[in-house]
């Protein structure tokens, strides 16, 4: 709690003296024109103030640990779960908004994870996904937490039926970006981008070389995923969820480095099927299907080493 | 609305549920989205194809495996062949640049005799190379607000470190946006056509899933496929030459729906010739050979020959 108002202050001294000096960065860069600061979240209506603050080593908080309450950031949990129908509206918006207000500011970020699994099976969420990953650079993390950090980004859109929908987005970056390296596992996640409506966010990690001398070449988060350069690098411009955004460049590699090739195969997921002609993953109505409950990843116990250790020797 | 209610599927019966649970997992069913600027399938103009019957023009098709930069090594071959600028067409199944002694040289001479080339996973890397240096994007080496405002960093000498891509953007700035512009040009997939008793053929850098139509065909597995493993590509070298599977289902499909493929990127396996792919990558770099498949049109029936030329090490004399 400290040390986020410790960077808040450095941002308001900043940016009463930071002056932008290019063209360029008038338009692009942050300045006090075109950057709404949060000095004081306590201030906004939508922050619960009534959370009691937790004194651990953790920077982000849910209300819960279950697959349901896991997914929000309790600062801004509106106090009962959204319904399904919000949930999939809010996903879908949540990513485009973050995709789309990166794209603007020409800041570098490409999907992971779940979601690039989802990209790769039709340029979707997948149904039963909770989790939305995004990935950056270590150095445009250390930049986003320098300039962007507790900033609230406007995003509107036209829905396919006419109706328009504007919402507010907070980037909240972990002060413990500093730590490259997991620690306690309390702060695997380096960032988040918040609906402040009801708290649900996208877990932004960051990816930095930490050994240069001992393994160049290999990026890694801080949740033992690990990649050589070369298979992120250079990024490849496609959609996802209707807008534009960027892939890895070997997308199929670190896709069945990290699933399994079965991942590209398999057609029954999590109670749902996919059906080719409609390109869509269609919910069973049967109770058969077994639903496995989802853990977010920041809630996730400490990862087997050994999925590192496999993961670090492909990529060597 | 991309998110209504959920849309069930009712099941009736216990038997349609136990079919379902066993049903075999297919590779080449998802629906990914396009990349931005990449072909993905094309069709070679049909007057370059070669022609059977007495009055045929007597164009041929001169298909090139990875040259890389080699361009003394390919005017040789294109001699060898009596290749005719006026009839013949000069097909390049890609990794027509990098590493070799010179890149530029070789797309020259490509757009001068207006071949057609295939996108391989080194015209891949390049391209998107270039999208990224020319992109806009925020300076992350610009001062913060707390930092002096007198430092200044190369930013691109720092990123291109980082991520080990220095030679890459070297040879892109070699190359320049004209000889990239045509590089982007080339599609990862070219459809050339039915070719008689070698039925359509079609020329990829590395190979095709088999039972998966060209237009959904996974690119990045197109150019850089080897091996294939239960249905699903692989780069590796470990494992079954993606062809063999490639071969078995073409032999399993009528004759009129067969399809030839003729592709590069394997070198260590070199020449590979089946009945229904032809594999051209012969290690030119690496002083080994630089191979033309050469199709051209008899009375009855297209004939095909495999011509090639020795090659010295061009790895040591690379200029980029």
């Amino acid at each position: 709690m400290h040390l986020q108002h410790l960077f808040t202050t450095t941002f308001l001294l900043a940016s009463a003296f930071a002056a932008p000096t290019t063209p360029s960065e008038i338009s692009r860069g942050p300045s006090a024109a075109n950057v709404k600061r949060v000095p004081d979240p306590e201030a906004d209506p939508r922050y619960n103030k009534h959370i009691k603050v937790t004194h651990d080593t953790k920077y982000f908080h849910e209300p819960g640990a279950s697959n349901e309450l896991g997914h929000y950031d309790i600062r801004y949990y509106a106090g009962a779960p959204v319904t399904y129908e919000e949930r999939g509206d809010a996903l879908h918006h949540l990513i485009r908004s973050y995709l789309t207000v990166f794209r603007e500011r020409n800041i570098e970020t490409w999907i992971a994870h779940g979601t690039l699994l989802g990209w790769w099976w039709n340029g979707k969420i997948m149904p039963w996904d909770w989790d939305l990953d995004v990935q950056v650079s270590a150095s445009t993390l250390t930049w986003l937490g320098e300039n962007l950090n507790m900033t609230m980004h406007s995003y509107s859109s036209i829905n396919p039926d006419g109706t328009e929908v504007n919402r507010e987005y907070l980037l909240d970056i972990n002060p413990n970006i500093v730590q490259r390296v997991r620690g306690d596992g309390q702060n695997v996640i380096d960032a988040r981008w918040i609906d402040v409506r009801n708290g649900l966010f996208i877990d932004i990690t960051g990816l930095s070389e930490v050994n240069p001398s001992t393994q160049p070449g290999i990026w890694s988060c801080k949740n033992f995923h690990r990649y050589a350069t070369r298979d992120i690098y250079p990024l490849r411009e496609t959609e996802f969820e209707g807008v534009k955004s960027l892939v890895p460049y070997s997308f199929d590699k670190i896709l069945t480095a990290e699933y399994s090739s079965r991942a590209l195969t398999k057609t029954l997921h999590e109670g749902h099927t996919w059906i080719p002609e409609q390109k869509e993953w269609v919910k069973q109505s049967t109770i058969q299907a077994r639903v496995q409950p989802h853990v977010p990843r920041s809630l996730q116990p400490e990862e087997q080493p050994k999925s590192g250790l496999t993961n670090l020797f492909r990529v060597l | 609305m991309l998110f209504g209610p959920s849309k069930t599927i009712e099941s009736s019966t216990a038997d349609t549920l136990e079919s379902t649970a066993k049903a075999e997992d297919v590779y080449g069913l998802n629906a990914r989205p396009a990349f931005t600027e990449m072909i993905q399938l094309m069709d070679l103009p049909a007057n370059f194809l070669p022609e059977t019957g007495k009055h045929r023009h007597s164009g041929r098709l001169v298909i090139v495996g990875d040259v890389h930069g080699m361009k003394a090594e390919l005017k040789a071959l294109l001699a060898k062949v009596d290749f005719d600028e006026k009839h013949d067409h000069l097909i390049l199944a890609g990794d027509m640049i990098s590493k070799g002694p010179d890149s530029p040289g070789v797309v020259d001479l490509a757009m001068k005799l207006g071949a057609t080339g295939v996108r391989g996973n080194h015209e891949d890397r390049i391209i998107l190379t270039y999208d990224d240096m020319v992109a806009d994007h925020i300076s992350m080496d610009a001062p913060g607000p707390s930092e002096d405002r007198d430092k200044s960093q190369d930013a691109l000498e720092e990123v291109s470190f980082s991520r080990g891509d220095y030679k890459d953007r070297a040879l892109v700035r070699a190359l320049g946006h004209k000889r990239i512009k045509w590089l982007k040009k080339c599609p990862v997939i070219l459809r050339v056509g039915g070719l008689g008793s070698l039925g359509e053929v079609v020329v990829v850098h590395a190979g095709l899933a088999p039972n998966v139509e060209l237009k959904k065909q996974d690119p990045f597995m197109v150019m850089n496929m080897r091996t294939i493993k239960d249905g699903v590509p692989s780069e590796d070298h470990d494992g079954t030459g993606w062809m063999k599977a490639w071969n078995k289902f073409q032999k399993s499909l009528p004759k009129k729906k067969r399809s030839t493929v003729v592709y590069g990127h394997d070198s260590k396996r070199g020449l590979q010739v089946s009945d229904y792919s032809m594999g051209i990558d012969t290690g030119c770099l690496r002083g080994g050979q630089l191979t033309a498949v050469v199709i051209e049109g008899g009375n009855s029936d297209h004939k095909h020959k495999i011509v090639q030329v020795d090659c010295t090490d061009g790895r040591s004399s690379m200029s980029v």
